[in-house]
């Protein structure tokens, strides 16, 4: 059995935003079931900046999914900042989504009809928690924190792939999520580029503490992981960066 | 907010497929308004014209009918059985019982045929009672007009002698052309002064017939209770003359049909050319004008064959000074005196009707005369005597020939003319024959209506099959008095056949209901008749309407399904194409609902902009066409316009009708592909190789 192993002790006593205990997750592809997750257990403790890495096919994207409460899992437990997502209904798990979770993803993903402003406004018009004033605060303060605040008003296409993946990194992070998750975020970027982006992911997760799981099979991108789970063929191994 | 937002982005991004879409929505609105707007207002004009008219709201007519009641039928269709009404009293009494309906009134439509008569009828006829009256000077000035006509025709069959095979004309009209022959001879006209009579009725029976111009005209009529009639129908209006007694026989000519059929034609011509002007028309510009006018100076001729020595004289004066002429020859005079123009037309008028009209026989019935109304049927003709009292109109319907093609007549004529025959009447007229002594009556009218004055009353008042076959126009007129003297009972008139009968409702009577309630009482006192709608009545005229909004109907139907169709098409496009974007906007936490209204409001936002659009555009449309109105444009529009102009009302219902139905087919186009969008879960927006 895998077993997460960490050596810093400072992390170790924090508390554990992502629990995985005993998770198995299958797809079905035509009349046969492939697994993808083989029996997965591990904690990810609050503030950590780690990389999940393994093959294509490993199953890095579905053990990210059941974590992002985007997948439920077919048997073992899955709990994100305390709260189990096993028997969640979809609109639990999506209201989950909303308020805990802050996706990054490998193709940037904004919404291209939308401002950088807007896309980044997104999330929280979707909590309706905010007035039109506290919003734009947040957006603003998110957005200089990614180094956008001249850009604002730019559509997607106005914006170089660097630029959309800040704008996705700001997306992720206005509404102070426990937990931000990054599938291949630099794949589709320059290696100089790529760089950029973990850079910015670690300075906030430096600055602010915000835990960050990130999917890659980019070696420069492992070695700057705080702590590195490997997958392969759905199990956990261990190699320490 | 952030919905619209990103529904106007998206239409803004895809700028040609969103006008195509809006285009064809901004159409199919406009066309829903302007439509609904027109043929809401088309069926009341309509249901105003046919309603006020003859038909009344509803029509009753024998179950018995063989053939389907049409108030409209043209010619070819008039030998329809529509079968009789023999219970009229107690179906009045009924129906008028039931709540909403106000008047029933008796009718027998059917066609008569009225020889409209020569000059020379008339001039031979206008001799004949000089000369027993003993007026000899008078009837001598009529005698040499006789004269010439007669040496005119003679000269016209002669030149047409000329033009046809002269064998195949002289054996089919070989007796004709000897009578003819004999006016050639001095001998014969000089007759006149020993034997005015012989000489006169030479003329009468061989001649007259021969002389152009007689029309055979069929008249369309309403046989009814004529007071009722005109307290029912509230367009009806004595134009001229005046009306029928109550009780009496009479008939009243369609003031158009009078002036179309039995007024001079170059008089009515020259009324023609002036309508159109008076409409506006420019004379350079209206082809029927100088087409009227070129018939009136080729025709100029047939005046001048009216005048008698006098009167051509009096024109040939009035005209050499106003056209500054030293011409004497009087049809030349007239050819260039017809021949009007933009210029002159105005003066010509005024002085056609000074000068001219009084010197020739302006209508060829005038209102005072008898008129001696034919009908065929059953195997006999029937000719019937009847006094025209004047004519009248259908406000604001006087210029439509569907309106104007009914004449009025009372029943009792009516029941004379169409002569219907039962096993009991067919009886009863065995009976009278075998009374007088002969198989057919047709020479004894005397015996039958000189001897005696109460069998004519008895006869003409229930048996009116006594008339079968007789020619009155000479013979009967003692009779023909007889009967115009008489002022018939309610019962008289209710008691006989009559064909259908028109239900006029109470203002604001509910029309389904009051429907309902007729038929129901219909049933329940087991009367016997068809009940149907003035719509079914009506025919043609009634399903125009129908066919018109069936025809919109489909052609929004296919604009609206084409859009459908499209909207569908390009939002399963959209749909797919944004996989990934709606999955990404799930996994960041939008709901289901988010994504479904997301779609949905795209389609939403072009219905409102483009079916917005069309609404106003359509509104802006009928309050214009409310505003100006639209002129009719032939005898059918003059019609269902209910008069020469046509203005829709906008209703708020019209609107409603538009932006339902652009409701429908929004949600109709997106309701699948919103769903489908449902689908897309956050994985989508995973890109990642696994």
């Amino acid at each position: 059995m895998a077993v997460s192993v960490d050596p810093q002790a400072e992390v170790e006593a924090a508390p554990v935003t992502v629990a995985l205990k005993d998770v198995v997750k299958s797809y079905p592809l035509g009349k046969i079931t492939v697994p993808a997750v083989r029996g997965v257990t591990l904690n990810i403790h609050k503030g950590e900046f780690s990389a999940i890495a393994g093959p294509s096919g490993s199953g890095k994207t579905t053990l990210l999914n059941l974590i992002g409460c985007v997948d439920t899992a077919d048997s073992g437990t899955v709990s994100v900042d305390g709260q189990i997502t096993n028997n969640l209904k979809e609109k639990q798990l999506t209201r989950l989504r909303l308020f805990k979770i802050g996706f990054i993803f490998q193709t940037f993903n904004l919404i291209s009809v939308l401002t950088a402003f807007h896309n980044v406004e997104f999330p929280l018009l979707l909590q309706k928690k905010f007035s039109k004033d506290e919003r734009k605060k947040l957006v603003d303060e998110v957005m200089a924190k990614v180094g956008l605040a001249e850009h604002a008003h730019h559509r997607p296409n106005e914006l170089s792939g660097g630029q959309r993946q800040r704008v996705a990194v700001a997306r992720a992070l206005v509404t102070r999520p426990a937990l931000v998750l990054a599938d291949e975020p630099t794949a589709n970027l320059d290696s100089e580029t790529g760089s950029q982006i973990i850079d910015l992911m670690h300075q906030i997760n430096q600055d602010d503490g915000t835990t960050f799981i990130f999917s890659t099979h980019d070696q420069k991108v492992i070695e700057r992981a705080d702590r590195v789970v490997w997958l392969t063929d759905g199990r956990i191994g261990e190699r320490h960066a | 907010m952030i919905l619209v937002r990103i529904a106007l982005r998206n239409l803004w991004l895809h700028k040609f497929k969103t006008l195509v879409v809006g285009g064809i929505l901004l159409l199919g609105t406009a066309l829903v308004v302007v439509g609904n707007a027109v043929l809401d207002r088309l069926d009341e004009t309509t249901a105003i014209a046919v309603v006020n008219s003859v038909s009344g709201h509803a029509q009753l007519y024998s179950a018995d009918a063989k053939d389907e009641f049409e108030i409209f039928k043209g010619f070819d269709s008039s030998t329809r059985d529509v079968g009789t009404i023999q219970n009229f009293r107690q179906v009045r009494e009924t129906i008028e019982a039931v709540p909403g309906v106000r008047t029933v009134v008796p009718m027998g439509m059917d066609y008569a045929v009225v020889f409209s008569g020569n000059i020379l009828d008339v001039k031979l006829s206008t001799l004949r009672e000089y000369l027993d009256a003993g007026k000899r000077e008078e009837a001598d000035v009529v005698f040499r007009h006789v004269r010439r006509i007669v040496d005119v025709l003679r000269e016209q069959m002669s030149n047409l002698h000329e033009l046809a095979d002269m064998k195949k004309v002289m054996e089919r009209g070989k007796e004709n052309f000897e009578a003819l022959e004999n006016t050639k001879d001095a001998g014969f006209w000089e007759g006149y002064a020993d034997k005015p009579y012989d000489v006169l009725e030479f003329l009468e029976n061989k001649i007259a017939k021969l002389a152009l111009g007689e029309d055979l005209i069929w008249l369309r009529y309403i046989g009814t209770n004529t007071e009722t009639f005109e307290k029912t129908f509230d367009r009806f209006e004595i134009v001229e003359g005046e009306r029928i007694p109550p009780g009496r026989r009479g008939f009243l000519f369609n003031k158009l049909t009078y002036e179309r059929h039995f007024k001079n034609k170059t008089a009515w011509r020259m009324d023609m050319i002036k309508e159109r002007l008076d409409n506006g028309d420019l004379y350079e510009e209206c082809e029927d004008c100088s087409t009227w006018a070129g018939q009136n100076v080729r025709q100029s001729a047939s005046l001048v064959y009216q005048m008698d020595e006098v009167a051509s004289a009096a024109v040939r004066k009035g005209l050499q000074a106003h056209l500054k002429s030293d011409e004497s020859d009087l049809v030349k005079l007239l050819e260039v005196f017809l021949d009007v123009d933009a210029g002159n037309f105005a003066e010509r008028y005024t002085l056609f009707y000074d000068v001219i009209s009084k010197h020739i026989m302006l209508y060829t019935v005038n209102i005072g005369d008898t008129l001696v109304l034919t009908a065929f049927g059953g195997g006999y003709q029937r000719k019937v005597p009847v006094k025209v009292y004047g004519t009248f109109r259908f406000k604001s319907l006087d210029r439509s020939p569907i309106a104007g093609g009914f004449n009025v007549m009372d029943l009792m004529t009516f029941r004379d003319l169409y002569g219907y025959m039962t096993k009991e009447k067919l009886a009863e007229i065995e009976a009278i024959r075998k009374e007088i002594g002969g198989g057919e009556i047709t020479d004894d009218e005397d015996d039958l209506f000189g001897g005696d004055e109460d069998l004519v009353d008895a006869e003409a008042a229930t048996s009116f099959e006594a008339t079968e076959g007789l020619d009155m126009t000479a013979g009967g007129e003692r009779y023909t008095n007889e009967i115009h003297q008489r002022v018939y009972t309610l019962d008289e008139i209710e008691d006989g056949v009559v064909l259908n009968a028109a239900v006029m409702f109470e203002d604001g009577a509910d029309f389904d209901d009051t429907m309902e309630a007729i038929r129901a009482a219909n049933d329940e006192h087991k009367l016997g008749m068809n009940v149907i709608t003035w719509r079914t009545a009506a025919g043609m005229v009634g399903k125009f309407i129908d066919v018109i909004r069936a025809v919109l109907y489909g052609a929004v139907f296919v604009i609206f399904i084409v859009a459908l169709v499209i909207i569908n098409n390009s939002m399963m496009m959209s749909t797919m194409e944004r996989t990934v974007e709606i999955g990404t906007m799930r996994a960041i936490g939008a709901q289901r609902g988010f994504v479904r209204s997301m779609i949905l409001l795209e389609t939403g936002v072009l219905a409102v902009i483009f079916g917005g659009g069309g609404a106003l555009l359509g509104s802006v449309a009928v309050l214009i066409m409310q505003n100006v109105g639209v002129p009719a444009w032939n005898d059918i529009t003059y019609f269902i316009f209910a008069g020469p102009r046509f203005q829709p009302t906008l209703l708020p219902s019209h609107l409603i009708v538009a932006v339902t139905a652009i409701a429908l087919v929004g949600f109709g186009s997106t309701f699948y592909p919103a769903m489908l969008a449902t689908r897309v879960t956050p994985r989508e927006a995973m890109a990642a190789e696994d």
